[in-house]
């Protein structure tokens, strides 16, 4: 290819491929073909300039998003591994928020650690914490509304939880491993054989993030929650294993602590409403 | 259409603003320092929710702001993201910024991102490009943005002028204004062996509504970009030559990384106050 009759758009794709250090057209990319030399620098060392700081960006997002697994890992150990997330998933997004969602795909297939399982959940735990953080700001749910539903009508609500909440279920025990690679706790050792449970990631009033613990009967009725079944079906679903007790509890401690965005009825989902109840939602004044 | 840089909101800035940045969030709101105007990092404020914009909102109900982004890639040959457009058009109406700015560079190719700010090749046809992308972002914007010169460590094979003028005619053809960073040009110089005072005098007086000082590193072979120090000697030097040919226009001191405390920067804001109020003394414009 001339260089002089290198169009804007083939600039542009032997820069990023360059950079990225993929091919194009089944050839490495010669820097030369379209940067000037410099004085002190020649083509490639001047888009090596480039590529440091990509990559060193990536790299940095992946720190700030994951500082537990990179204290588990040490910073070169992490810097080494995050070089290579950073060579198989380029950046897809102009919001950084975005970048390192499949980083704990990555460290579960990468080999050196496929002995330490618990990085792989540690990895999900932080990423499920970073989209809360950003996660949309929703109206405190007001329990008066539900003083408004006629009783007969209690197994057609659907609970929506809000978008800065997510349950999590692990095999280890993450919330101690998370507290002490975060400054948290402080702790000679964790048996990583100790046993695991169930967490809630959230955002509580004032945006304090949180991590808790949950019952086993909390976590599934978040999970179903999630799923959008209507009370009576979770009811039905859970019954067997858990009591009523403990899943009016666990409906208890999520409106108390405001997992809960919103309700509405199923009935006025699908048809007519025989009842003449108005759906429901936080948004709603209250007159 | 012509579009006047009034629409954005009628609050005007002057004076020598700080960098909003999330390490000193509660000192502003706790100590209210008397600094003009920040300027915000738009894409920290891209997020659907959360503590940032919470604190933005508190600090801004404080304080005139402007928005600053880097992820329009006005430069691109991908599309316009229509998302981020969006989210920005609905964050200036939250916000009302009295200026709305970003680069004048590229940052993704077919998809692909590189989260950094990519230098243009200096042609007609990069002229054009970038002139039809910023009249697409005045019109859905509604006012008139700001374009800023980047620093660059390379140049292309197919570079047809100086980019002094090429920033001026992008800014001359598309109606926009010129957000000029003084320490860029001033490394991109050194890295490109060109005279800073020069690209200044290429630049059209009556479109800089903005001006940016900060910090780079000198790394043997060329000087870095890293907003992560004081403002050097020439730079400031160069800001003198600025103040000449442009006025006391806002000017804003940016720190990105190893961030220091507020009064540091506060020191910076003071020296760039002076030689502002030196300049407004002996400029009639």
């Amino acid at each position: 290819m001339s260089q002089t009759v290198m169009t804007l758009n083939e600039i542009h794709q032997y820069f990023i491929k360059g950079l990225y250090k993929q091919a194009v057209n089944d050839q490495v990319v010669d820097a030369r073909l379209f940067i000037k030399a410099k004085i002190k620098l020649n083509p490639e060392q001047s888009l090596e300039i480039y590529r440091g700081s990509v990559i060193g960006g990536l790299i940095k997002a992946l720190a700030e998003i994951y500082p537990a697994v990179k204290r588990c890992v040490g910073e070169s150990f992490f810097n080494a591994m995050s070089n290579q997330y950073v060579a198989s998933y380029p950046s897809r997004s102009n919001n950084l928020d975005h970048y390192g969602k499949f980083f704990p795909d990555f460290i579960e297939n990468f080999k050196p650690l496929t002995d330490l399982g618990y990085l792989v959940d540690l990895a999900k735990l932080e990423w499920l914490w970073h989209t809360a953080f950003h996660a949309l700001n929703e109206p405190e749910f007001n329990a008066q509304y539900l003083a408004m539903v006629d009783e007969e009508q209690y197994d057609e609500i659907i609970f929506n939880l809000r978008q800065s909440i997510h349950v999590f279920e692990t095999a280890y025990p993450l919330k101690k491993i998370w507290q002490l690679n975060r400054g948290l706790l402080k702790l000679d050792r964790i048996d990583l054989n100790e046993g695991g449970g169930y967490l809630i990631v959230w955002r509580a009033k004032n945006f304090e993030m949180r991590i808790d613990l949950l019952q086993e009967h909390e976590y599934v009725l978040l999970c179903e929650m999630k799923k959008g079944l209507s009370l009576g079906a979770i009811f039905e679903k859970m019954m067997p294993k858990f009591n009523s007790e403990q899943i009016n509890s666990g409906l208890s401690t999520a409106v108390k602590n405001s997992w809960i965005s919103s309700f509405h009825l199923s009935s006025l989902l699908s048809g007519p409403n025989p009842s003449g109840v108005k759906a429901l939602d936080t948004n709603d004044d209250i007159r | 259409m012509p579009i006047s840089s009034d629409d954005v909101c009628s609050e005007q800035i002057s004076g020598v603003g700080i960098g909003l940045r999330s390490k000193h969030y509660e000192y502003i709101l706790e100590h209210q320092p008397d600094i003009p105007w920040f300027e915000a990092l738009t894409d920290n404020y891209m997020g659907e929710g959360g503590q940032p914009l919470d604190y933005l909102e508190k600090i801004r109900h404080l304080y005139p702001m402007t928005f600053h982004g880097v992820g329009l890639s006005l430069g691109s040959t991908d599309p316009l993201d229509k998302y981020y457009l969006k989210r920005l058009k609905d964050r200036i109406s939250q916000f009302q910024p009295s200026l709305v700015s970003d680069h004048l560079c590229w940052t993704s190719f077919d998809g692909i991102h590189g989260n950094d700010l990519f230098p243009m090749p200096y042609t007609e046809e990069a002229i054009k490009h970038l002139v039809e992308r910023i009249d697409q972002v005045q019109n859905f914007l509604g006012h008139k943005i700001l374009i800023e010169n980047v620093s660059s460590y390379l140049s292309f094979q197919v570079d047809a002028m100086s980019e002094g003028v090429f920033l001026s005619e992008v800014a001359m053809r598309a109606d926009c204004d010129i957000l000029c960073d003084v320490n860029n040009i001033y490394v991109s110089a050194i890295n490109h062996d060109l005279d800073p005072i020069a690209y200044l005098g290429d630049l059209p007086a009556e479109r800089i509504k903005e001006m940016h000082l900060a910090g780079f590193e000198d790394q043997g072979t060329h000087l870095l970009d890293t907003h992560g120090s004081s403002v050097h000697e020439p730079v400031w030097e160069l800001y003198q030559q600025a103040l000449t040919l442009f006025g006391g226009i806002p000017t804003l001191i940016e720190w990105d990384t190893n961030i220091p405390e507020f009064e540091v920067l506060k020191q910076e804001q003071r020296k760039a106050s002076d030689l502002m109020n030196s300049y407004k003394r002996e400029f009639k414009r």
